[in-house]
């Protein structure tokens, strides 16, 4: 008999009885396989969580270790690699602690602790490379640190013992329950580690060669002069900035008085043919400058070019009262190309480009429109340089690059180093295999202070 | 008949089946790579699209900024994606909404260049959060800065 005849023999019941049957088998198989592939991905989460903590742990063993080595040495060229080897394992051991599923804020302390280390070792080895002996500063701060990574490598080892028990899931972590890790490291930050916080507070004033360096943040803003302006006066301000728009509204949005710059927040509604937008604007109380306007719209036909765009910046800088500036690079993004702009100081009828002192204006490449501007980097660096004395001439200066380098045009430039200090050079540059580069040799010492490679993408002219 | 309508109601439930699986795998899949040279611009330009698609230019380009002065701080990982990634940093990031495709006219790219570029509507915030939707109270502990559109953005 065929199975269909079968069927069909059997009663009414029966056949609906069989219809969910199987539906509730198809349910079955598909809440098994739906549990399968959960432990799957629970399991695999796992994993990466446990092999990051398995890594921080050596990484910050490793911390330890390093660092106490570094605290022996007494000759720089040893000194050099032993604390270039901390400054990876820091770094390392930063990484994967990011990738533990416990929220920033809870391990924040951690995370500076282990990015300072690193930064600051990076900064005392690039010493000892220069034959530097470490101060005794530079020694009771590494003794310091020493301290306290031995504390974190002690709680991680407790906790991997937790681990290893199989006390810890990563998966209840991720809930929003404290949890042992969270409770471990937040007490450790507060007594065993001895108040990380409370001690990175005493290197706010200890000022290392690095990008991490708490005094970055803190830096005198030697561009921003003037007296304090009222919220009238700013309001003066953004009308003078719209002086040619049709302005509609213009809304006050307050005062952000824990800004990087205090400043002075507007919106400005204007009518631009027949179409309203929204530019916004940020206008420091102290000497009322824009720190930033901004305004985006849809952009059409693009009709101009780079050059037309950079005459324009310039044009709109220089009705603002700021003149000698000279545009250097460029973005391009939906029709609208952001060019940089740095002040150039005149030595002996030579221009010297000073490249921490940026604006960067916006130009729409279908009307010429200025867009925005953004100030930060003059506000932060503007001053009238008084340059260091040239004791390396251009030809000794060019017996310090590299041969093959086919030199295309030269100058001279302030560049800015990664912590905000700095260097007086001459600026060559250069093609090596159709690849150019900017190479910069310091005017007193000879030294290369820095290449930067020049990038011509689609979405402009970029150094890196 | 009946026979027709019980091969339909198989072939119906296979299909949600498959449908179902299909769909349980594709919330899974990994982002696809980028241009390594715009990597980073086409990140923040998802995240942004995540945190903020809804939000006012300015609050876009916020949140981009807020990213850039967090690779920028010590006590944050020292990298775009670290940042993103990192654990609990963005609700965008813990339910996949950084993965929904940016819509064709959308802001979020040209918010994300912005950032880059130095425009920072936040005057150097590290974190934001949604006064409406903000469950964790320490969060309203830290020094404000400045509101924009939903966000309260803060040091």
């Amino acid at each position: 008999m065929k199975i269909k005849e079968k069927i069909a023999k059997l009663p009414e019941k029966t056949k609906i009885g069989g219809i969910i049957a199987v539906f509730a088998m198809i349910v079955f198989v598909l809440i098994l396989f739906m549990e399968k592939q959960e432990k799957n991905y629970i399991q695999v989460s796992e994993n990466s969580y446990n092999m990051a903590f398995c890594e921080l742990v050596d990484y910050v063993q490793n911390v330890e270790i390093y660092l106490s080595k570094a605290l022996v040495s007494n000759s720089a060229e040893h000194g050099a690699e032993t604390l270039t080897r901390v400054w990876r394992e820091a770094n390392l051991a930063q990484s994967y602690l990011a990738r533990l599923p416990i929220s920033s804020n809870e391990l924040e302390n951690t995370q500076k602790f282990l990015n300072q280390v690193s930064d600051y070792t990076y900064s005392l080895s690039s010493k000892n490379i220069q034959s530097e002996k470490l101060t005794q500063e530079d020694l009771e701060n590494l003794a310091q640190l020493h301290t306290y990574s031995q504390e974190l490598a002690n709680i991680l080892e407790q906790l991997s013992v937790d681990l290893n028990a199989g006390r810890i899931n990563w998966s209840d972590l991720t809930e929003e329950k404290s949890s042992i890790f969270t409770q471990e490291v937040s007490n450790l930050s507060k007594d065993s580690f001895g108040s990380v916080e409370e001690n990175f507070h005493e290197y706010a004033g200890l000022i290392y060669d690095g990008a991490y360096s708490e005094h970055i943040t803190t830096q005198e803003k030697v561009g921003l002069t003037g007296e304090d302006i009222s919220k009238e006066e700013a309001e003066d301000v953004v009308l003078e900035y719209l002086q040619n728009e049709d302005i509609r509204e213009i809304q006050y949005n307050g005062f952000a008085e824990n800004a990087n710059i205090p400043a002075y927040e507007f919106y400005a509604k204007i009518n631009k043919n027949g179409k309203e937008e929204n530019i916004n604007l940020s206008i420091s109380k102290k000497g009322g400058y824009i720190i930033f306007a901004n305004l985006d719209r849809e952009i059409g036909a693009e009709i101009l070019s780079q050059e037309d765009a950079e005459e324009i910046g310039r044009k709109f800088l220089e009705d603002r009262g700021i003149t000698q500036m000279k545009s250097t690079y460029y973005t391009k993004q939906s029709g609208i190309v952001t060019i940089n702009y740095a002040y150039y100081q005149e030595l002996d009828g030579q221009q010297v480009v000073m490249y921490p002192d940026l604006i960067k204006v916006k130009v729409a490449l279908d009307n010429g429109e200025v867009l925005g501007m953004e100030s930060t980097g003059y506000l932060n660096s503007h001053h009238e340089r008084d340059l260091a004395e040239i004791k390396i001439t251009k030809e000794e200066a060019k017996k310090n690059i590299n041969p093959n380098l086919e030199i295309l045009s030269e100058g001279l430039a302030v560049i800015p180093t990664e912590w905000k200090t700095e260097i007086f050079c001459y600026e060559f540059r250069g093609k090596v295999q159709d690849r150019e580069f900017l190479v910069y040799i310091n005017v007193e010492t000879g030294k290369e202070e820095d290449i930067l490679i020049i990038l011509n993408t689609e979405n402009g002219v970029l150094t890196q | 008949m009946r026979e027709k309508n019980k091969i339909t109601g198989a072939i119906f439930l296979l299909t949600i089946l498959v449908m179902v699986l299909l769909n349980f795998d594709r919330n899974h899949t990994t982002v696809e790579a980028t241009n390594a040279s715009e990597s980073d611009v086409q990140l923040i330009a998802r995240a942004i699209n995540g945190e903020a698609r809804g939000e006012p230019y300015e609050g876009q380009v916020a949140i981009g900024a807020v990213i850039l002065n967090r690779v920028k701080h010590p006590s944050f990982p020292n990298t775009v994606a670290g940042v993103i990634y990192q654990s609990g940093a963005f609700t965008a990031v813990a339910d996949g909404q950084i993965n929904v495709p940016i819509a064709s006219g959308s802001t979020v790219v040209k918010a994300a260049r912005d950032a880059i570029n130095g425009w920072d509507p936040t005057g150097g915030a590290i974190y934001y959060f949604n006064p409406n939707t903000a469950t964790n109270k320490w969060i309203w502990s830290r020094p404000r800065i400045k509101t924009i559109g939903q966000h309260i953005f803060c040091k």
